[in-house]
């Protein structure tokens, strides 16, 4: 035939390749020549089996080994970035906190001295390490002490006074507003116990009793009848199950036993063609 | 080809091992499944696997450009099963030629008892087995053809400058193993009917 497609348009064809003006002239073509059709529908039937072939999964491929020495030059160098970053980042905490609270520090006499608010530092007699002429001394060290702490007591009770104050002050008014609350509460439960009668009290337990009661019955009638849905629907899908696999098995055994007569047949024809062959060659030698 | 694979490639051509290596990650699986389908079997697609990255590793600045570049690596590829190959047939003629009857006939057996149950060799997932064994009873181009342009999804182009043939040459070839495909398989008596039988 003289407008067939090539081989080389038929497969192109198959695998969607061609432009549409090729592929509805190949389209004409198969629907006049069904035995084509046919050829190419076996192909497309062998490339759909071979999509039965999946890819094997395969583990991570092989890594030089420079590689993992660049990575651990990386490494590297990410640690130490982060290190001194850190240090960067403390050093500023501290200086920030120097700022906000005013620190002041001093080294005397083998001392670090450190002090809040940009108080200046007050000079502490010195601790003699000499026990002999400790008496005097420890007295003197003990008024000085004294003597800082009434004096930080009262800034801070200079500072905090009025803040005291409102506080209190605040303090007080909400006791007073929770006492009110409470006893308001009490009179309104004591007017609820003098309103319902022990009589009363019972009927009203009697009743959500019973409407329990009839809420429980409801809900194990309707849950009796949706059991029995699901049990038939049940019994129906295994029953559907079985009879397919009981097809399903038929079918199998079919082939099987088909190809068992297939191969005993072919067989067969091989035994009597061996034995027609035998037969004529004795005839011969005869 | 991935887009990133450009990129990857022009890092690795400049030294980058970094790149070279994520190349690899990209193409390995690739790489070894076309060789486990041209061999169908692990060891062999594995050794090919490696000797191509090797190669690709070593030959990697002379590629022109890495649009190119599945189509080199796919050649590097078929070049070493092809090696493979001549290596087998060379192995198995001049010590092995009783083992090697042996073992055709192992393998006719094993494919008797398997389609003796058919049942129980499909539920077991040897269809994939034996599609590969068909694979692997075509002829040698046929099979490259096949695997490249059903698995590796190579353009017919592609395909052709793979194997350094014409593109009518290479549809030839696919039609006619295709072709042969099919005749093996309803030898065996696997098909659509049989198949859709046991999904």
């Amino acid at each position: 035939m003289s407008n067939r497609p090539d081989q080389s348009t038929l497969i192109s064809y198959l695998y969607g390749e061609l432009d549409e003006q090729e592929n509805q002239k190949v389209k004409a073509f198969l629907e006049e020549n069904p035995e084509v059709f046919q050829e190419l529908t076996s192909l497309q039937n062998t490339r759909s089996l071979l999509s039965q072939l999946e890819d094997v999964p395969v583990n991570q491929p092989l890594i030089l080994n420079t590689e993992n020495a660049r990575f651990t030059t990386q490494k590297n160098k990410q640690i130490l970035w982060q290190k001194w970053s850190g240090v960067a980042a403390a050093l500023f905490v501290i200086l920030v906190s120097v700022t906000i609270w005013k620190l002041n520090f001093a080294f005397e006499d083998n001392q670090l001295k450190i002090s809040f608010q940009g108080q200046k530092i007050q000079k502490a007699p010195a601790i003699e390490k000499d026990l002999g002429n400790s008496g005097q001394q420890l007295q003197v060290q003990e008024e000085y002490l004294k003597m800082l702490i009434a004096q930080v007591l009262k800034e801070k009770q200079e500072n905090e006074g009025l803040e005291l104050e409102n506080w209190k002050e605040n303090i007080h008014h909400e006791v007073n507003a929770l006492k009110h609350a409470l006893s308001q509460q009490k009179m309104a439960v004591q007017a609820a116990q003098k309103t319902i009668s022990n009589q009363e009290l019972g009927e009203l337990f009697n009743q959500i009793r019973e409407d329990n009661y009839n809420a429980m019955v409801k809900l194990l009638e309707f849950s009796n009848e949706q059991q029995k849905v699901y049990a038939q629907e049940m019994l129906t899908n295994f029953n559907d199950y079985l009879e397919n696999k009981r097809q399903k098995d038929l079918e199998v055994i079919e082939y099987a036993l088909n190809n068992l007569k297939t191969r005993t047949d072919q067989k067969q024809e091989e035994t009597e063609i061996m034995i027609a062959k035998l037969i004529t060659q004795l005839n011969e030698e005869r | 080809m991935p887009d990133q694979t450009e990129t990857l490639i022009l890092k690795a051509k400049k030294g980058d091992k970094v790149a070279f290596n994520r190349l690899v990650g990209e193409w390995y699986k690739r790489i070894y499944n076309f060789g486990f389908k041209y061999f169908s079997d692990h060891d062999q697609a594995m050794d090919i696997t490696q000797k191509t990255f090797i190669a690709v590793h070593k030959n990697l600045e002379r590629l022109d450009s890495p649009e190119k570049f599945k189509g080199w690596l796919y050649k590097i590829a078929l070049n070493y099963c092809r090696e493979e190959d001549r290596r087998q047939k060379k192995k198995w003629i001049l010590p092995f030629v009783n083992f090697k009857k042996e073992r055709e006939e192992f393998v006719f057996n094993a494919f008797e008892s398997q389609l003796d149950n058919p049942e129980k060799s499909f539920q077991k997932g040897e269809l994939a087995d034996l599609l590969a064994k068909a694979l692997s009873k075509l002829n040698a181009d046929q099979r490259a053809v096949i695997i490249m342009k059903e698995y590796e999804c190579l353009k017919f182009k592609e395909i052709a400058e793979v194997l350094n043939i014409s593109e009518n040459t290479a549809k030839s070839r696919l039609y006619y193993g295709l072709k042969s495909l099919k005749a093996i398989l309803s030898k065996w008596n696997i098909n659509k009917e049989t198949i859709n039988y046991e999904q």
